[in-house]
């Protein structure tokens, strides 16, 4: 990077910050500080909504996934604007008019203590735990590009993050969110822009979707169902919809979000915000993915994007002869996309062997890696050495900081959304009941740096050794969604359905997620099918067995003599 | 001990009728948009995968 990209990285790192303690001033007790006094308009609601879920490793690795499978993973997003809709529909007006702070304070009105701690504790293992893991992944990956240490890296994103957080609370995230995602909008256009000027002079962007399409980076939507198929149209509508039902519908840091929202109207329309430019975001990051696959069919790309190991392999012995197959590789398939190219302008010239030679020779590039490399993965570094080769002084600087500020924006939330779980339903609940606003204000703020220093210690020591775990957290966070999700359709559809019952299906609920997780290969997107179902199915039965023994026991209580003691 | 409270006990769907969205008039207008919106969506982005997929 040139010296104008870390003055521009630093001053947007900086100004962000100051942004957040400008907007987050006068947060003098704990509504404000957790709830933004209900003044938050639908508008920032909908982008911060979209800048927590839009983590940095989401935004490095999907333009990674973009450039290797193509834009099938934008299925996963179908359920969406699906779950949106109930949610909007039953689960804004509930929690607005209860005058939560949680999703998880409702269960204990509706339910009882137990479910309510029981539900709270599965989000804290969960939230804590991705939020260590969102902080330690970008910084690795952003380290090896910038040359830093990456703990350095942790330690000034957490602190950044814990400085606006702790001052200004969600109202000082939130604004933060929304001048994050104006920026990454802007980042990515400049993107795919410069990845589209940067084809040959011959190539046309109408060629260059032939190519992606031959290389199938355009399979978009596969309507076939398969259970183990991760990707399809009826996983991303079904299973995809139960997942955002759960994550946004019973996660604590989606839920704080709409619940700032000064009325129930501005709530829903900050969610139809977020059902309506969600799936054309994923697709148009993916997209960029996929120009760039384009680009570097006819410029040279690295053997190895991932820096530190790029220069450890270049003082391997052999390695001058593994470069030199690759060049050839490359340019063999450089000539079929020329050709591919002009056979997709004039169909006559033979359309079908072009595609058959063209694949052929990106199959045989691809297995030259392999033989090199194995399954060596350095797909989530493919985006940001794009960034650093093409994108122009200024702008590099610009879309480094946008990525670090899109883990930012995700560790806001999930520490923000912590420390308020933690204070309201654990703190406030067992521990220091009947306390002043300005004590649990202070509570707020002092999990909030706990939180933050956690996802810091993880991030540094924790992680270390789980860097293939990294690519699951979503599989991670299924495991727990659907025993969440359970929990709320009881709370919501079965109204006879008590406490006890609840308890019991969400222990259920969960055992069966990890028993099909251990035990099938089934579709992560559909655990939270499993485990909802299985949820809503126990607690049914529990309740009719124990509403038969209250039966019972009232029948003999009434058979017995009015006096009883004769 | 306290009551567990029952969803009804907050307010309906309809009950909101009264904060009406800025557009289409109602609630059930909007949601019926995102539907129609998410499905022409989808067979925007299927007609794009036949148009360029290759045998």
């Amino acid at each position: 990077m040139k010296t104008i990209d870390w003055v521009v990285l630093f001053s947007w790192l900086l100004f962000l910050t100051g942004f957040g303690l400008y907007r987050g001033r006068g947060s003098r007790n704990v509504s404000q500080f957790l709830l933004a006094g209900k003044s938050m308009p639908w508008y920032a609601m909908g982008l911060s909504i979209l800048a927590t879920q839009a983590s940095a490793i989401t935004f490095i690795s999907t333009t990674g996934q973009g450039y290797v499978d193509g834009l099938r993973f934008v299925q996963f997003y179908f359920g969406l604007p699906l779950a949106m809709i109930v949610i909007s529909m039953i689960a804004v007006p509930v929690f607005h008019r209860a005058k939560v702070f949680t999703a998880y304070e409702f269960l204990e009105a509706r339910f009882d203590s137990k479910t309510r701690a029981l539900v709270s504790g599965i989000f804290v293992i969960q939230r804590g735990l991705s939020a260590g893991i969102g902080l330690y992944a970008p910084a690795v990956a952003l380290s090896a590009v910038l040359g830093w240490s990456d703990r350095w890296t942790t330690v000034l994103i957490g602190m950044l993050v814990v400085t606006y957080t702790v001052s200004g609370g969600i109202k000082a995230l939130t604004w933060a969110d929304v001048l994050q995602m104006s920026m990454i909008f802007c980042a990515l256009l400049a993107s795919i822009l410069v990845a589209i000027h940067s084809l040959p002079k011959s190539i046309s962007f109408g060629d260059a979707l032939h190519l992606a399409g031959a290389a199938g980076r355009l399979k978009i939507v596969d309507p076939k169902f398969n259970w183990s198929d991760r990707y399809n149209l009826w996983s991303g509508l079904i299973g995809g919809a139960f997942l955002a039902l759960a994550y946004f519908g019973c996660d604590q840091s989606q839920v704080q979000r709409y619940l700032t929202g000064r009325s129930i109207s501005e709530s829903r329309l900050s969610l139809m915000f977020t059902a309506i430019v969600k799936i054309p975001m994923q697709a148009f990051i993916l997209f960029i993915g996929a120009m760039v696959f384009v680009l570097y069919l006819f410029v040279p790309s690295p053997v190895i994007f991932q820096p530190n190991q790029a220069a450890l392999a270049a003082r391997s012995p052999g390695w001058t002869k593994v470069e030199s197959r690759y060049r050839q590789a490359f340019e063999r398939r450089r000539d079929s996309a020329y050709s591919l190219a002009a056979a997709a302008r004039n169909p006559q010239t033979g359309l079908t062997q072009n595609v058959a030679a063209f694949r052929n020779a990106d199959k045989e590039l691809a297995n030259t890696r392999k033989a090199a490399l194995g399954e060596f993965d350095d797909t989530n570094y493919i985006f940001l050495s794009f960034v650093l080769h093409y994108l122009p002084a200024g702008l590099v600087g610009l879309t480094i900081g946008v990525i670090f500020s899109a883990s930012m924006g995700s560790t806001s939330g999930e520490i923000n959304s912590l420390a308020t779980v933690s204070v309201i339903d654990l703190y406030k609940r067992y521990v220091a009941k009947d306390k002043s606003d300005r004590h649990y204000l202070t509570a707020s703020r002092l999990l909030t740096v706990f939180w933050g220093a956690f996802a810091v210690t993880f991030a540094c020591f924790g992680s270390r050794g789980f860097g293939a775990l990294i690519e699951r957290v979503n599989i991670v966070g299924s495991l727990f969604y659907g025993g969440l999700l359970g929990v709320f359709v009881l709370a919501f559809g079965f109204r006879h359905v008590g406490g006890t019952a609840a308890f019991i299906g969400v222990l259920a609920g969960e055992a069966a997620i990890f028993t099909v997780a251990a035990a099938t290969s089934m579709s992560f997107l559909w655990y939270n099918v499993v485990g909802c179902v299985v949820v809503v199915a126990v607690a049914l039965a529990v309740e009719m067995l124990m509403g038969e023994r209250r039966g019972g026991l009232a029948a003999a209580a009434g058979s017995r003599p009015p006096h009883g003691n004769s | 001990m306290r009551k567990p409270i029952q969803p009804s006990k907050f307010a309906s769907i309809e009950s909101d009728e009264d904060t009406p969205p800025p557009f289409l008039g109602s609630w059930k207008r909007v949601y019926l948009g995102v539907v129609a919106y998410l499905f022409a969506l989808i067979v925007a982005l299927y007609v794009l995968t036949v148009e360029f997929s290759y045998k």
